[in-house]
Protein backbone atom coordinates (compact mmCIF):
# COMPACT_ATOMS: atom_id res chain seq x y z
CA UNK A 1 0.00 0.00 0.00
CA UNK A 2 2.84 2.19 0.87
CA UNK A 3 4.30 1.91 -2.77
CA UNK A 4 1.33 2.46 -3.86
CA UNK A 5 1.37 5.93 -3.14
CA UNK A 6 4.95 6.92 -3.72
CA UNK A 7 5.04 8.28 -7.12
CA UNK A 8 7.78 5.89 -8.41
CA UNK A 9 8.36 5.80 -12.07
CA UNK A 10 7.08 1.96 -11.73
CA UNK A 11 4.04 1.02 -13.11
CA UNK A 12 1.03 -0.45 -10.75
CA UNK A 13 1.66 -3.78 -11.77
CA UNK A 14 5.54 -3.78 -11.07
CA UNK A 15 4.79 -1.61 -7.96
CA UNK A 16 2.90 -4.87 -6.77
CA UNK A 17 5.43 -7.83 -7.84
CA UNK A 18 8.17 -5.43 -5.58
CA UNK A 19 5.74 -5.51 -2.80
CA UNK A 20 5.24 -9.34 -3.36
CA UNK A 21 8.63 -10.03 -3.57
CA UNK A 22 9.31 -7.62 -0.66
CA UNK A 23 6.08 -9.94 1.27
CA UNK A 24 7.77 -13.09 -0.13
CA UNK A 25 11.35 -12.82 0.70
CA UNK A 26 10.02 -11.93 4.49
CA UNK A 27 8.18 -14.68 5.04
CA UNK A 28 10.51 -16.80 3.65
CA UNK A 29 13.01 -15.51 6.43
CA UNK A 30 10.82 -15.71 8.90
CA UNK A 31 9.35 -19.23 8.15
CA UNK A 32 12.91 -20.64 8.15
CA UNK A 33 13.97 -18.83 11.59
CA UNK A 34 10.88 -20.64 12.85
CA UNK A 35 11.61 -23.84 11.70
CA UNK A 36 15.48 -23.46 12.66
CA UNK A 37 14.03 -23.02 16.31
CA UNK A 38 12.17 -26.18 16.58
CA UNK A 39 13.49 -30.05 16.10
CA UNK A 40 11.58 -31.11 12.82
CA UNK A 41 12.77 -33.54 10.88
CA UNK A 42 14.14 -32.25 7.74
CA UNK A 43 11.43 -33.68 5.78
CA UNK A 44 9.50 -31.98 8.25
CA UNK A 45 10.96 -28.80 7.76
CA UNK A 46 10.51 -29.32 3.74
CA UNK A 47 7.00 -29.86 4.15
CA UNK A 48 6.23 -27.14 6.20
CA UNK A 49 8.43 -24.76 4.43
CA UNK A 50 6.38 -25.90 0.96
CA UNK A 51 3.11 -25.74 2.85
CA UNK A 52 3.47 -22.04 4.17
CA UNK A 53 5.49 -20.43 1.35
CA UNK A 54 2.63 -21.74 -1.33
CA UNK A 55 -0.05 -20.76 1.04
CA UNK A 56 1.14 -17.25 0.63
CA UNK A 57 1.71 -17.86 -2.96
CA UNK A 58 -1.32 -18.59 -3.29
CA UNK A 59 -3.18 -15.78 -0.98
CA UNK A 60 -0.68 -13.17 -3.13
CA UNK A 61 -2.25 -14.43 -6.01
CA UNK A 62 -5.63 -13.60 -4.79
CA UNK A 63 -4.78 -10.27 -3.78
CA UNK A 64 -2.98 -9.08 -7.02
CA UNK A 65 -6.02 -10.21 -8.39
CA UNK A 66 -8.61 -8.43 -6.27
CA UNK A 67 -7.07 -5.14 -6.74
CA UNK A 68 -6.27 -5.73 -10.35
CA UNK A 69 -10.09 -6.41 -10.92
CA UNK A 70 -10.35 -2.30 -11.76
CA UNK A 71 -8.06 -3.17 -15.02
CA UNK A 72 -8.69 -6.89 -15.96
CA UNK A 73 -12.20 -7.71 -15.01
CA UNK A 74 -14.75 -6.35 -17.63
CA UNK A 75 -17.86 -6.73 -15.57
CA UNK A 76 -16.03 -4.49 -12.61
CA UNK A 77 -15.07 -1.52 -15.90
CA UNK A 78 -19.30 -2.10 -16.87
CA UNK A 79 -20.19 -1.76 -13.10
CA UNK A 80 -18.33 1.72 -12.89
CA UNK A 81 -20.03 2.84 -15.92
CA UNK A 82 -23.39 2.04 -14.43
CA UNK A 83 -22.17 3.79 -11.56
CA UNK A 84 -21.34 7.09 -12.52
CA UNK A 85 -24.60 6.90 -13.59
CA UNK A 86 -26.77 5.90 -10.55
CA UNK A 87 -29.14 6.21 -9.37
CA UNK A 88 -30.45 6.10 -13.60
CA UNK A 89 -30.52 3.71 -15.70
CA UNK A 90 -27.82 3.55 -18.58
CA UNK A 91 -29.44 2.38 -22.08
CA UNK A 92 -27.33 -0.74 -23.90
CA UNK A 93 -26.15 1.39 -26.40
CA UNK A 94 -24.64 4.35 -24.83
CA UNK A 95 -22.77 1.72 -22.38
CA UNK A 96 -22.05 -0.22 -25.97
CA UNK A 97 -20.97 3.09 -27.46
CA UNK A 98 -19.34 4.25 -24.45
CA UNK A 99 -17.17 0.99 -23.49
CA UNK A 100 -16.45 -0.26 -27.57
CA UNK A 101 -14.59 -3.62 -28.20
CA UNK A 102 -12.04 -1.76 -30.61
CA UNK A 103 -10.79 0.31 -27.50
CA UNK A 104 -10.90 -2.93 -25.57
CA UNK A 105 -9.02 -4.76 -28.08
CA UNK A 106 -6.76 -1.49 -28.39
CA UNK A 107 -5.81 -1.28 -24.17
CA UNK A 108 -5.45 -5.79 -24.70
CA UNK A 109 -3.16 -5.05 -26.56
CA UNK A 110 -1.48 -2.71 -25.35
CA UNK A 111 -1.14 -4.44 -22.25
CA UNK A 112 0.12 -7.61 -23.26
CA UNK A 113 2.83 -6.04 -25.29
CA UNK A 114 4.03 -4.37 -22.41
CA UNK A 115 3.94 -7.50 -20.30
CA UNK A 116 6.22 -8.53 -23.10
CA UNK A 117 3.86 -11.20 -23.98
CA UNK A 118 3.04 -10.82 -27.24
CA UNK A 119 5.23 -8.59 -30.04
CA UNK A 120 4.01 -6.95 -32.59
CA UNK A 121 6.39 -6.88 -36.38
CA UNK A 122 5.37 -6.40 -40.20
CA UNK A 123 2.09 -5.54 -39.17
CA UNK A 124 0.99 -8.77 -37.42
CA UNK A 125 0.99 -9.38 -33.32
CA UNK A 126 3.10 -12.33 -32.19
CA UNK A 127 2.66 -14.71 -28.90
CA UNK A 128 6.10 -14.53 -27.19
CA UNK A 129 6.43 -18.57 -26.53
CA UNK A 130 6.92 -19.37 -22.79
CA UNK A 131 4.64 -18.71 -19.86
CA UNK A 132 2.00 -16.83 -21.54
CA UNK A 133 0.72 -19.94 -24.37
CA UNK A 134 1.85 -22.55 -21.53
CA UNK A 135 -1.54 -20.48 -19.85
CA UNK A 136 -3.50 -20.60 -22.69
CA UNK A 137 -3.33 -23.99 -23.35
CA UNK A 138 -3.80 -24.87 -19.41
CA UNK A 139 -7.00 -23.22 -19.95
CA UNK A 140 -7.76 -24.35 -23.36
CA UNK A 141 -7.31 -27.58 -21.31
CA UNK A 142 -9.47 -26.82 -18.44
CA UNK A 143 -12.12 -25.61 -20.52
CA UNK A 144 -12.50 -28.70 -22.67
CA UNK A 145 -11.94 -30.92 -19.56
CA UNK A 146 -14.90 -29.04 -17.51
CA UNK A 147 -16.97 -27.43 -19.59
CA UNK A 148 -17.29 -29.39 -23.06
CA UNK A 149 -20.25 -31.53 -23.61
CA UNK B 1 5.46 -34.18 5.48
CA UNK B 2 2.19 -35.50 6.75
CA UNK B 3 1.08 -31.79 6.69
CA UNK B 4 2.11 -30.78 3.30
CA UNK B 5 0.76 -33.96 1.74
CA UNK B 6 -2.59 -33.94 3.70
CA UNK B 7 -3.00 -30.41 2.36
CA UNK B 8 -2.82 -31.44 -1.38
CA UNK B 9 -4.61 -34.97 -1.01
CA UNK B 10 -7.43 -32.34 0.06
CA UNK B 11 -7.29 -29.89 -2.71
CA UNK B 12 -6.93 -32.58 -5.05
CA UNK B 13 -9.91 -34.17 -3.52
CA UNK B 14 -11.90 -30.98 -3.61
CA UNK B 15 -10.78 -30.45 -7.52
CA UNK B 16 -11.33 -34.30 -8.11
CA UNK B 17 -15.08 -33.72 -6.93
CA UNK B 18 -15.57 -30.37 -9.37
CA UNK B 19 -14.34 -32.43 -12.16
CA UNK B 20 -16.95 -35.26 -11.39
CA UNK B 21 -19.82 -33.25 -10.43
CA UNK B 22 -19.08 -30.89 -13.64
CA UNK B 23 -19.01 -33.86 -16.00
CA UNK B 24 -22.10 -34.45 -14.65
CA UNK B 25 -24.24 -31.06 -15.18
CA UNK B 26 -22.53 -27.71 -15.46
CA UNK B 27 -24.22 -25.81 -11.80
CA UNK B 28 -25.88 -22.53 -12.63
CA UNK B 29 -24.21 -20.45 -9.93
CA UNK B 30 -20.75 -21.73 -10.85
CA UNK B 31 -18.72 -19.84 -8.03
CA UNK B 32 -21.00 -20.61 -5.41
CA UNK B 33 -21.01 -24.02 -6.02
CA UNK B 34 -17.01 -24.01 -6.80
CA UNK B 35 -17.04 -22.62 -3.05
CA UNK B 36 -19.22 -25.33 -1.48
CA UNK B 37 -17.68 -28.03 -2.71
CA UNK B 38 -13.89 -26.81 -1.77
CA UNK B 39 -14.96 -25.82 1.52
CA UNK B 40 -17.48 -28.77 2.02
CA UNK B 41 -14.86 -31.57 0.70
CA UNK B 42 -11.74 -30.72 3.05
CA UNK B 43 -13.44 -30.37 6.12
CA UNK B 44 -15.15 -33.80 5.72
CA UNK B 45 -12.14 -35.00 4.79
CA UNK B 46 -10.51 -33.32 7.30
CA UNK B 47 -13.54 -34.42 10.16
CA UNK B 48 -13.33 -37.96 8.90
CA UNK B 49 -8.72 -37.76 9.40
CA UNK B 50 -9.37 -35.74 12.33
CA UNK B 51 -11.64 -38.70 14.48
CA UNK B 52 -9.22 -40.96 12.89
CA UNK B 53 -6.08 -39.83 14.43
CA UNK B 54 -8.58 -40.32 17.89
CA UNK B 55 -8.16 -44.12 16.69
CA UNK B 56 -4.49 -44.18 15.55
CA UNK B 57 -6.32 -44.62 12.13
CA UNK B 58 -4.43 -41.92 10.19
CA UNK B 59 -1.61 -40.08 11.09
CA UNK B 60 -1.86 -37.23 13.73
CA UNK B 61 -1.68 -33.96 12.90
CA UNK B 62 -1.64 -30.93 14.97
CA UNK B 63 -3.89 -28.17 15.60
CA UNK B 64 -1.96 -25.74 14.37
CA UNK B 65 -0.83 -27.54 11.39
CA UNK B 66 -4.37 -28.28 11.00
CA UNK B 67 -4.85 -24.67 10.86
CA UNK B 68 -1.96 -24.16 7.88
CA UNK B 69 -3.56 -26.93 6.03
CA UNK B 70 -6.69 -24.40 6.29
CA UNK B 71 -5.31 -21.66 4.96
CA UNK B 72 -3.44 -23.11 2.07
CA UNK B 73 -6.90 -24.66 0.84
CA UNK B 74 -8.47 -21.22 1.45
CA UNK B 75 -5.48 -19.99 -0.79
CA UNK B 76 -5.34 -22.54 -3.25
CA UNK B 77 -9.52 -22.25 -3.53
CA UNK B 78 -9.63 -17.91 -4.01
CA UNK B 79 -6.52 -18.51 -6.37
CA UNK B 80 -8.74 -21.37 -7.93
CA UNK B 81 -11.76 -19.03 -8.22
CA UNK B 82 -9.77 -16.50 -9.87
CA UNK B 83 -8.86 -19.06 -12.79
CA UNK B 84 -11.81 -20.27 -13.13
CA UNK B 85 -13.93 -16.80 -14.08
CA UNK B 86 -11.23 -17.34 -17.30
CA UNK B 87 -12.73 -20.64 -18.17
CA UNK B 88 -15.95 -19.67 -17.08
CA UNK B 89 -16.63 -16.70 -19.38
CA UNK B 90 -13.47 -16.08 -22.53
CA UNK B 91 -11.54 -13.81 -21.09
CA UNK B 92 -10.31 -11.34 -24.56
CA UNK B 93 -6.80 -11.59 -23.39
CA UNK B 94 -6.65 -15.46 -23.73
CA UNK B 95 -8.45 -15.64 -27.17
CA UNK B 96 -5.51 -12.81 -28.61
CA UNK B 97 -3.39 -15.23 -27.44
CA UNK B 98 -4.76 -18.16 -28.32
CA UNK B 99 -5.92 -16.87 -31.80
CA UNK B 100 -1.86 -15.35 -32.59
CA UNK B 101 -0.54 -19.16 -32.48
CA UNK B 102 2.58 -19.43 -34.10
CA UNK B 103 1.68 -17.75 -37.43
CA UNK B 104 0.55 -14.47 -35.66
CA UNK B 105 -2.49 -12.02 -36.40
CA UNK B 106 -3.31 -8.45 -38.27
CA UNK B 107 -5.51 -6.22 -35.99
CA UNK B 108 -8.34 -7.04 -38.45
CA UNK B 109 -8.18 -10.70 -37.74
CA UNK B 110 -8.20 -10.14 -33.94
CA UNK B 111 -10.98 -7.33 -33.91
CA UNK B 112 -12.95 -10.02 -36.01
CA UNK B 113 -12.81 -12.15 -32.48
CA UNK B 114 -13.11 -9.28 -29.83
CA UNK B 115 -16.50 -8.38 -30.68
CA UNK B 116 -19.46 -7.23 -28.25
CA UNK B 117 -21.49 -10.75 -28.79
CA UNK B 118 -18.70 -12.81 -27.98
CA UNK B 119 -17.70 -10.54 -24.70
CA UNK B 120 -19.94 -7.53 -23.65
CA UNK B 121 -23.57 -9.08 -24.06
CA UNK B 122 -22.92 -12.18 -22.03
CA UNK B 123 -21.21 -10.20 -19.68
CA UNK B 124 -24.45 -7.75 -19.19
CA UNK B 125 -26.35 -10.73 -19.29
CA UNK B 126 -24.39 -12.22 -16.18
CA UNK B 127 -24.65 -8.92 -14.23
CA UNK B 128 -28.16 -9.34 -14.67
CA UNK B 129 -28.57 -12.81 -13.25
CA UNK B 130 -25.72 -12.21 -10.48
CA UNK B 131 -28.50 -9.72 -9.10
CA UNK B 132 -25.96 -6.86 -10.18
CA UNK B 133 -28.18 -4.93 -12.26
CA UNK B 134 -31.48 -4.89 -13.04
CA UNK B 135 -33.67 -3.26 -16.42
CA UNK B 136 -35.60 0.12 -15.55
CA UNK B 137 -36.24 3.32 -17.92
CA UNK B 138 -35.31 1.65 -21.36
CA UNK B 139 -31.72 0.86 -19.71
CA UNK B 140 -30.24 -0.92 -16.54
CA UNK B 141 -28.99 0.10 -13.58
CA UNK B 142 -27.36 -0.82 -10.59
CA UNK B 143 -28.87 -2.89 -7.48
CA UNK B 144 -27.75 -2.26 -4.47
CA UNK B 145 -25.35 -5.25 -4.68
CA UNK B 146 -24.23 -3.75 -8.06
CA UNK B 147 -23.22 -0.51 -6.11
CA UNK B 148 -21.75 -1.97 -3.37
CA UNK B 149 -19.22 -4.07 -5.70
CA UNK B 150 -18.76 -0.78 -8.04
CA UNK B 151 -18.00 1.26 -5.14
CA UNK B 152 -15.92 -0.89 -3.62
CA UNK B 153 -13.85 -1.56 -6.69
CA UNK B 154 -13.66 2.25 -6.72
CA UNK B 155 -12.12 2.87 -2.89
CA UNK B 156 -9.52 -0.21 -4.00
CA UNK B 157 -8.38 1.34 -6.82
CA UNK B 158 -7.66 4.54 -5.24
CA UNK B 159 -6.28 3.21 -2.05
CA UNK B 160 -3.70 0.85 -4.72
CA UNK B 161 -3.58 3.79 -7.15
CA UNK B 162 -4.74 2.25 -10.75
CA UNK B 163 -6.33 3.88 -13.26
CA UNK B 164 -8.99 2.15 -15.27
CA UNK B 165 -8.40 -0.08 -18.31
CA UNK B 166 -9.75 -2.43 -20.13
Amino acid sequence: MALSRLSLALGHVRRQFVSFGIGFAATAIGLLALLCRHRFSEVDCVGYFGLYLLSYLFLGFSFFHLINLNVSSLRIRILKEYLRHAPGALPDQVLLDRYNVSDMLDARLERLQSGNQIFFSNGRYFARSGGVQVIGGLFTFLRRLLLSP
Amino acid sequence: MVAFLTAFGLLFASFAVHVVLWRVRVPRSQSSALLLIFLIVPVTIGAAMWTGARFQMTPAISGWHWVGIFVFQAGATLSYLVIYTGIEEESPSLVIIRALGRAGCARSELAALVTEERFVQPRLRSLGSGGFVELADGGRRLTRKGQQTARAATILAGIFNIRDSA
